[in-house]
């Protein structure tokens, strides 16, 4: 198997992200008439706390990707012995 | 009934993908319509020996390939991962605009859903949700060299967007 992570994502270049993704909101903003509001990072913080209480983003920033990476195989595998097609029929 | 299209920029190996995509659908409980659109990159083969096991959900999942970035120097792997990642969901955007969405949620492709976020999220007065990164000053620092006016202290990977009904 190659190397899990596939991209290299140890750290991310967060300004190329930000430049990329500023476009993609004006594209909507401008385009598409979609809304984008922003809050105050006291809002966003109270939001996004809540957000980790409910989610789990299991990262692919750190070194030890590799490790968690297989980690992360046995627990697919034991909470979806069968894989997810199953989920994917019944609910999309 | 809210229709909310799920992007995910998708550069994993396919268990990372499907563990997000499986907690997901554990969660999700059918209280709004949902698209499911999944970008690699045109070149995800090539890095991917089993990338026909993400393909192969093509039946279910809108999967469409982005052009590849190849960079070169010794940062070029971290530079391709961010474009990638970001100009995967610009393409996702583009390639959707004619499905009639109420809401855009912008997904990190290494999720694990304990409860349906996105339902929550949709309750909540809030257009736009992030994650906040683990290392703030470093982030801040990275905004004072360029600019951050639209997300003070926040990441890009997770979102929310709902389009305007006036």
């Amino acid at each position: 198997m190659k190397n899990p992570d596939v991209i290299f994502p140890a750290l991310a270049f967060n300004h190329l992200i930000y430049d990329t993704m500023a476009q993609v909101f004006e594209y909507a903003t401008e385009i598409w008439n979609m809304d984008v509001r922003i809050h105050s990072s006291e809002d966003m913080e109270r939001v996004v706390k809540h957000l980790w209480s409910l989610s789990f983003e299991y990262g692919t920033r750190t070194p030890e990707y590799a490790q968690k990476f297989e980690q992360l195989k046995q627990t697919y595998d034991n909470r979806f012995p069968n894989g997810i097609g199953h989920l994917l029929d019944v609910k999309l | 009934m809210k229709h909310v299209l799920l992007a995910i920029a998708a550069h994993c190996q396919p268990e990372v993908l499907k563990y997000t995509l499986g907690t997901w659908l554990e969660t999700y409980d059918g209280s709004y319509k949902a698209t499911v659109c999944v970008s690699l990159a045109s070149d995800f083969e090539l890095v991917c020996e089993r990338a026909d096991e993400i393909l192969q959900m093509g039946t279910h999942l809108d999967i469409i390939r982005v052009p590849t970035y190849q960079p070169t120097g010794p940062i070029a792997e971290l530079l391709k991962y961010s474009f990638i990642h970001a100009n995967c969901v610009k393409n996702i955007l583009q390639h959707c605009q004619n499905i009639p969405f109420t809401h855009v949620a912008i997904l990190d492709n290494d999720l694990e859903f304990k409860t349906d976020f996105i339902k929550w999220s949709l309750d909540q007065n809030a257009d736009l949700v992030m994650n906040l990164f683990d290392d703030r000053h470093w982030l801040l620092l990275s905004g004072n060299r360029w600019p951050l006016s639209w997300a003070p202290k926040c990441s890009v990977w997770n979102t929310l967007l709902s389009r305007m009904t006036g």
